[in-house]
């Protein structure tokens, strides 16, 4: 069964480099896999193959909006865990500005809804690095680019679910909260299941929102409804280590 | 199972049948290996990263030949065609990319606010810093290399007169870069810091660009384009603003700012120390447009209008009156830049005019002046890692100096008795040269030449400089800069009334070294050690006479941190370092310079809080500045006064200043689209006297301390923005 996996695996891998049409659709399929793998390992590190999928394809059509896209939601996602995992601050900030700027480029090309609602959150991590003066500088501008974003896909689930982080991180005095963000979250599992992306087009998230509305839950002191939204991001995705190593059981802890 | 085989089945049969691997080393040129390369066949994009031992291995399905790509960045990207002979593991090098690095932003003597990488402050930490009431010249001065020589605003920059450093407003020159004059200092800079996005400042060292500067160079930046719409409703309790930025077209941003300053509500409030009368008002008010043409074009127009009034009592044994400034002044100026095929353009045309009218009892100055400038600077990479920098600048300038006395030789007169006026036209025209050279990844070196010729002077300069920044080690760079600087002196020494017609440009010769660890994170240390010789100065005597040539020199050594503490307190520390001396104009001998103040120093924690509030605290200590003591006075019977005699020059000191200010804000967002600001500060809250001179007796036998016009102080208000 193991050869068999390895196998597959490395046939998977082959198969989209060799079957590459004119358009980049293909690769964008491939990063979205590869950056799916590299947030289940939940190592900085392992985002290097995808950025260097992402820089192949730049390589050859530089100008391409999905492939600018995915890099960026790359470097966001290993931004994420620089700060929170290895409490790596200063490198992440890095990661954020180049991250920013991909997002930037893609959004003048493509106009895909995540695009902005990303580049909100990476002013979101730039906030969070920076203090109140970030805030000041870039907190309207994060705004905009969620009201962007909304404007591009009113049912988008990543969107929503998106700036309902913004908001649960959010002071409530600024405009956050958990009831805003738990009315984000609930309107994106609704929404991920009638979802039909276009081939290449993002296709991520359905577990995370429910996990992420478990934590509103837990957040406003509801541990029942959390553990049900757990389950059912357990349900969706059986090997989710975010929710089974650290949200169940900070839950567990909670109820002792 | 079954349905496992079918899935592998069709998998496989898709499968290239001539799949081969690649393999192979990736080293440096020194043979270090190269980790984290990025290698791939270009045709299929197959590929894999170099390890930490620089290894790769990959399968493709490219029929060869094919063109295999390595790329990692800091190196120049290779491209290498494999045919069916290349079967070996491969060994390739990589040569090191100086162009493809972030470049050295680091230069000797040069601190920038921005929201650029490598800025040393943001102008947000500019404006909030505590005790400079969001001054840009007494933020400035918070800066190493700066001394506290007054309680003004002036910059008296690493043992250098104020009137050596120059103030740019987007390329074009400043006029009168400080506002409301009293004799002992001017309260606020010139310029509205919320209108700026960006600041430059060079206590020294500065390139070839700038010219007719001595010491210091101040670059500053308005603000251009707008997101959106955005306005800015500002009361405290000696100021009222408002802003507002209109985003007419997507190319089109128009903007408009106005600032009424009066401190009668602020000495209601705290104590009128000095007894202005009037107590010191003033406006100023913009209006700028920013036009954005095709992908890379750019014009700006701005128009800056300002007028202050002061009145301040003079008590001093020659005379007994006030001493009243009245001060007007406009700029306009447009700048544009541009990229036209591979030069990068950047003009700028100004023209200034400055209105000083000050009355000393019945004396009173009238003095005008008017400038026009046109600059005007082409950049171009010239090779990888190479850009060269030249252009020019053409100065028109007309003073006017009217010196009068009042007749009144009858109740209602208004007569006056002209003592002297001269108009004195003058033009300057200068053109540099520039190389910015990374002939290294970790080296960058700037050679430059710049020449001036002003028709005041009737010679020509030439002004070598040279800079050079060196990563030693990741992180910390050393940094050193040489060079000659002239600067034509004040046209009103030019004429006979006061000085001579045959003035040299008074020259500096400045040498600094130092080392810089951090520079594009949250910490920050840097160390200076400098030198300045001086020579051809013109200095004014007691008796208002031009003294040429003087001479001096200025040995320093500045330090500059600025860091996260413990409990989420960020920090910054400068220590200023001096010894300035020249020549005593009344004596003709080497003695301390009027603004050798021997250490500076100001250390602000400020502290900031999720919840939108701001605390911080600003201590700031400096020596005492020299003076000359009078040791004796002899009457005069003819002229009814008492004539000091004065001591060894500068020979004695004040007692120093020391100075704690606090500040506490909150900012509060209103919904969306709209932010508060709430804030209070207290300044010199230990109330320290801070001498900043002696008033005498009219025998000049007793005197009593002249207290700094900042005793403790309290400031509050509040600002509103949308957008």
């Amino acid at each position: 069964m193991r050869v068999l996996v390895l196998l597959l695996t490395t046939a998977l891998a082959t198969v989209p480099l060799r079957a590459q049409a004119p358009g980049t659709t293909r690769w964008a399929d491939s990063l979205a896999v590869l950056i799916e793998a590299a947030v289940e390992r939940g190592d900085p590190a392992a985002f290097g193959p995808a950025i260097a999928l992402a820089d192949r394809v730049l390589t050859v059509t530089p100008a391409d909006g999905a492939i600018l896209h995915y890099k960026g939601y790359a470097l966001y996602r290993q931004a994420t865990l620089l700060i929170n995992a290895a409490n790596r601050p200063d490198d992440a900030g890095k990661v954020l500005e180049e991250a920013a700027d991909l997002f930037t480029r893609s959004a003048a090309i493509l106009p895909w809804p995540e695009t902005p609602a990303l580049h909100a959150s990476v002013l979101g991590q730039q906030i969070a690095l920076g203090g109140v003066i970030a805030g000041m500088r870039l907190g309207g501008r994060a705004d905009d680019l969620f009201a962007q974003a909304i404007r591009l896909g009113p049912d988008n689930p990543r969107v929503l679910m998106l700036r309902g982080i913004s908001a649960l991180f959010k002071p409530r005095m600024f405009g956050g909260g958990s009831d805003k963000a738990r009315a984000d979250f609930q309107r994106a599992v609704d929404l991920f299941p009638k979802q039909a992306p276009a081939p290449g087009a993002p296709r991520w998230g359905h577990a995370e929102a429910w996990a992420w509305l478990g934590q509103a839950h837990a957040a406003e002191k509801d541990p029942a409804a959390a553990r049900v939204a757990y389950a059912r991001a357990m349900e969706l995705h059986p090997d989710y280590a975010w929710v089974r190593d650290q949200l169940l059981p900070a839950l567990d802890k909670v109820k002792r | 199972m079954r349905r496992y085989r079918t899935l592998l089945l069709v998998l496989l049969a898709g499968a290239p049948l001539a799949a081969q691997p690649v393999r192979g080393v990736i080293r440096s040129v020194d043979g270090t290996p190269v980790a984290g390369a990025n290698v791939f066949v270009l045709e299929t994009l197959e590929g894999s990263l170099a390890d930490t031992t620089g290894r790769f291995a990959f399968v493709t399905t490219a029929p060869r030949p094919f063109t295999l790509l390595v790329k990692r960045l800091g190196f120049v990207e290779l491209r290498r065609i494999l045919t069916s002979a290349d079967t070996a593991v491969l060994s390739l090098t990589l040569e090191r990319a100086t162009a493809a690095l972030a470049p050295i932003t680091v230069r000797a003597g040069a601190y920038t606010a921005g929201e650029e990488r490598g800025a040393t402050l943001t102008p947000l930490e500019v404006v909030t810093t505590p005790g400079t009431a969001a001054d840009i010249n007494r933020a400035i001065q918070l800066l190493p290399g700066v001394q506290a020589v007054d309680d003004g605003t002036a910059l008296f920059v690493r043992g250098g007169d104020y009137t050596e450093t120059k103030v740019f407003m987007n390329e074009a020159q400043l006029l009168n870069p400080q506002q409301l004059l009293t004799p002992t200092g001017t309260f606020v800079g010139t310029v509205d810091p919320f209108q700026l996005e960006g600041i430059y400042f060079s206590s020294g060292g500065f390139g070839a660009r700038y010219g007719n500067a001595l010491s210091g160079v101040v670059g500053l930046r308005t603000r251009g384009e707008a997101p959106r719409h955005a306005g800015t409703l500002g009361v405290g309790l000696a100021a009222t603003s408002a802003d507002l930025a209109l985003r007419v077209h997507p190319r089109l941003t128009l903007r408009a700012a106005g600032n009424r300053t009066n401190l009668s509500p602020f000495f209601r409030v705290n104590q009128n120390q000095r007894g202005f009368a009037p107590p010191p008002s003033g406006h100023d008010g913009s209006v700028s447009a920013t036009l954005r043409y095709g992908s890379t074009g750019e014009v700006k127009a701005l128009v800056l209008d300002q007028s202050n009034l002061v009145g301040v009592p003079i008590d001093d044994p020659a005379f007994s009156g006030t001493f009243n400034s009245r001060v007007g002044s406009r700029l306009t100026v447009v700048t544009w830049k541009d990229v036209l095929g591979s030069w990068g353009v950047l003009g700028s045309a100004s023209e200034g005019t400055l209105d000083r009218r000050e009355d000393f009892g019945a004396f009173r100055l009238n003095a005008d002046q008017r400038q026009r400038q046109a600059f005007l600077q082409l950049t171009r990479e010239v090779a990888r890692g190479a850009t060269v920098r030249l252009g020019g600048e053409l100065e028109g300038q007309r003073s006017a100096i009217r010196g009068s006395l009042a007749a009144a030789n009858a109740p209602g007169d208004t007569t006056v008795r002209s003592l002297y006026a001269f108009v004195q036209p003058a033009t300057r025209i200068g053109g540099f040269v520039e190389l910015e050279w990374q002939p290294h990844d970790r080296l960058k070196v700037v050679p430059g030449v710049r020449s001036d010729r002003s028709t005041l002077t009737e010679r020509r300069t030439v002004d070598p400089r040279l800079s050079f920044a060196w990563e030693v080690v990741g992180g910390v760079t050393a940094t050193a800069a040489w060079g000659i600087y002239h600067q034509v002196a004040d046209p009103l020494f030019y004429d006979d009334a006061f000085g001579r017609d045959a003035l040299a440009p008074m020259r500096a010769m400045q040498s600094i070294v130092g080392v810089q660890a951090g520079h594009d994170g949250p910490v920050m240390l840097r160390l200076e050690l400098y030198e300045k010789r001086y020579r051809d100065l013109a200095v004014l005597d007691r008796a208002y006479r031009v003294f040429a040539p003087a001479q001096g020199t200025s040995r320093g050594v500045d330090l500059f941190f600025k860091g996260r503490l413990p409990g989420g307190l960020t920090s910054r520390t400068t220590l200023s370092l001096l010894r300035a001396e020249r020549t005593d104009p009344e004596t003709g001998t080497i003695a301390a310079a009027a603004f050798d103040v021997r250490r500076s120093s100001a250390l602000i924690v400020e502290k900031a809080f999720a919840n939108g509030f701001r605390l911080g605290a600003n201590w700031r200590s400096a020596s005492g500045r020299p003076f000359t003591e009078v040791v004796a006075a002899t009457f005069d019977a003819t002229r009814d006064l008492f004539v000091p005699e004065y001591g060894p020059p500068n020979a004695e000191r004040f007692s120093g200043i020391r100075r704690l200010d606090l500040s506490a804000s909150r900012y509060r967002p209103l919904g969306a689209h709209a932010q508060s600001v709430l804030y209070v500060t207290v300044s010199n809250v230990l109330n320290a006297t801070n001498v900043q001179g002696w008033r005498y007796s009219r025998d000049y036998r007793s005197r009593t301390p002249l207290p700094s016009i900042f005793n403790r102080s309290l400031y509050f208000g509040a600002s509103l923005t949308w957008q």
